[in-house]
């Protein structure tokens, strides 16, 4: 059966069809705007044909179709569906509460502040409580005197349990900071956040909280197009740069790509924030969260005027708010956190190999003195800051968790943390994501992408620590 | 043989895909999380079919790049039958892809997803007028239950049996 559409339109379609011998769907795809189909039209029967339409209705043809297309469909469907009135859902209304900005705001707040404290509160009890006695304790007697049956002394010893006589946290051995920080420190906060996190988003909360910041980005010049790649990133960046497919033309995809990279942490790196400056208390979390917003905000700007190009508007679609199903949950966390120890993990083992070769070969030693200008007179920070900016260009979550001993030891005080932590977002997209840059942006502008993250990286750091300088 | 999942953003496909083939993929309430295609393959009456888990799209025109990958899937290779799952809540925005879809020389079926929130909503959809005014076969599921998967099961064996042989490239 035919569908048919208005006579002139049809005029045109059958008189293209007996020109051309092309089918009719293709003629009508073609005429729809599909620019593959249109090509096989040529331009002179085209112009022909649609003359008289186009005329009729004052519209280009792409137009008309469209219009015609939403007619049919909607005839079909007010023809086989009844819609009975009712009053809106307990869900739709919540659905409404949380997107206006007057209810939404403070429920966001709500939200986040309620999921920070869970989070502290499971995450810190699994690391104090559970880990750090069990790595401390047992694991740490075994996996010492185990190492020094086979290797007494010399480099392997060192590599694999750190030089003897320093710390358990600090030691920098593949199997005891290797295995403590990715383990103790980074998984169980990934775990809780993780959940949390899935949970939004099998509800559908995401999406509006995203929708929440659009309205405020709108107010500040900047355009809504950016909210599902943001979204996915907070998750990881991978599938964030992905989802930058969703953008239309190159010169929002460059844009986006770089903010991401500079602005947005992935939730395993979050929740290592969270779990590293948490404890000096919530404010400071909300510090770095606000640098980052701020930087994100006015790198968009800048860079919107530099680069030259279009950024056309695209209009999302927000879901309704589901019921989450255990099983799916179950399912995505076990395979976020399959990933996350097959992934993870090796990056933290070659990180620290190539830390302990560099270590042995004098070259740490080297480059401490060489970047000491940048790292202790600019940013303010200790050698040992070294570390995790090295590991930093492999995972951030892990770079990040290697604060933790530094903290604890007082190596490092909560403003040179929070310098840290600030650089660690913004200087470089995490390996993986890098490969993902290089695919999806091209060697050329990737490199411009990651020399401005590294400009924005220790410009912002300096000025983080003139700021604390001041105050402190 | 080679089975096309089509459908707007956030209709469901991902879970259709995970109730026919068994493989777990990634699902998210919010529209886009699937951007490259998956490839999965059930069993029916004892043919093996490919099922291509396709990214959502609104229109056969596309207008971002997974609408691209969408309408490159459909029209570059061979595909025998398309599964065009359809948001029962939203049937008239749905209706437009259905309506460009069905002018296809592929043989199509239309799965209204979510039936559940839509008799939720007071939304009742008579599928028997809709399978006459789009002279397609409609089914209508709940994927993330199973209600109804069964169902569509049958309507695809239904006309694979029918075309083992034959098929058409676009």
């Amino acid at each position: 059966m035919e569908i048919q559409f208005e006579p002139r339109i049809e005029k045109a379609i059958k008189s293209i069809e007996q020109r051309t011998n092309l089918p009719r769907w293709q003629v009508i795809l073609g005429l729809e705007g599909n620019k593959d189909f249109r090509k096989k039209i040529p331009s002179h029967i085209l112009k022909e044909s649609i003359r008289e339409v186009e005329k009729d209705h004052r519209e280009p043809i792409e137009l008309i179709m469209l219009k015609a297309r939403f007619g049919q469909a909607g005839s079909i469907a007010s023809l086989t569906q009844q819609v009975h009135h009712r009053h809106p859902t307990l869900l739709e209304k919540l659905g409404d509460a949380t997107v206006k900005p007057l209810t939404g705001l403070p429920i966001a707040v709500a939200v986040l502040w309620g999921m920070f404290k869970l989070f502290i509160t499971v995450a810190g009890f699994i690391t104090d409580g559970v880990m750090v006695p069990f790595f401390e304790g047992p694991y740490d007697a075994f996996i010492r005197s185990a190492v020094k049956r086979i290797f007494p002394g010399g480099f392997m010893h060192d590599m694999l349990i750190g030089a003897p006589g320093t710390g358990y946290l600090e030691s920098f051995g593949v199997l005891t900071t290797g295995i403590f920080v990715p383990i103790g420190i980074v998984l169980p906060a990934v775990l809780i956040f993780y959940i949390i996190l899935t949970l939004l988003e099998d509800l559908g909360y995401l999406p509006r909280l995203a929708v929440l910041v659009d309205t405020v980005f709108h107010r500040m010049g900047l355009h809504g197009y950016s909210i599902v790649p943001v979204i996915m990133s907070f998750g990881c960046n991978i599938p964030g740069v992905m989802a930058t497919r969703v953008l239309s033309t190159h010169k929002q995809r460059f844009m986006m790509l770089t903010m991401l990279g500079v602005s947005i942490p992935c939730m395993a790196q979050t929740a290592v924030i969270l779990n590293i400056v948490g404890p000096f208390g919530l404010g400071w979390v909300v510090l770095i969260y606000l640098i980052l917003m701020s930087i994100f905000v006015s790198m968009g700007a800048l860079l919107n005027r530099l680069i030259r190009g279009e950024t056309p508007e695209i209009a999302i679609e927000i879901p309704p708010y589901r019921m989450p199903r255990l099983s799916n949950l179950l399912m995505k966390i076990r395979l976020r956190i399959g990933q996350f120890l097959l992934e993870a993990i090796p990056w933290v083992f070659v990180g620290i190999i190539i830390v302990n070769v560099l270590y042995a070969l004098g070259i740490t030693e080297f480059m401490s003195r060489v970047s000491s200008p940048l790292l202790g007179r600019w940013l303010g920070l200790p050698e040992e800051a070294i570390y995790p900016l090295i590991i930093g260009f492999l995972r951030k979550d892990v770079a990040t968790g290697l604060l933790a001993p530094l903290r604890d030891a007082n190596v490092m005080n909560l403003y040179q943390i929070v310098t840290t932590v600030t650089i660690l977002v913004i200087y470089f997209p995490c390996a993986a994501t890098f490969v993902v840059f290089l695919k999806e942006l091209g060697i050329r502008d990737t490199l411009k992408s990651t020399t401005i993250m590294l400009i924005f990286a220790f410009g912002v750091g300096g000025l983080l620590h003139l700021l604390f300088s001041f105050f402190a | 043989m080679r089975i096309l999942l089509m459908g707007n953003p956030n209709v469901g496909k991902s879970v259709i895909f995970n109730r026919l083939t068994g493989i777990k993929v990634v699902i998210s309430n919010y529209p886009g999380t699937t951007i490259e295609f998956l490839e999965g393959s059930m069993m029916v009456d004892g043919t093996k079919v490919r099922i291509i888990d396709v990214p959502g799209a609104y229109s056969l025109v596309p207008s971002d790049k997974a609408e691209e990958v969408a309408v490159t899937i459909l029209m570059k290779e061979k595909n025998h039958l398309i599964v065009d799952v359809v948001d029962a809540t939203n049937l008239e925005r749905n209706l437009y892809l259905a309506l460009q879809l069905r002018e296809l020389p592929i043989p199509i079926i239309v799965d209204l997803n979510m039936i559940d929130l839509a008799r939720e909503r007071g939304i009742n959809i008579n599928k028997d007028a809709l399978a006459e005014a789009l002279g397609v076969p409609v089914v209508s599921s709940v994927a993330i239950s199973g209600e109804g998967v069964q169902e569509l099961r049958g309507v695809i064996g239904k006309i694979v049996k029918e075309r083992v042989t034959g098929g058409n490239t676009v």
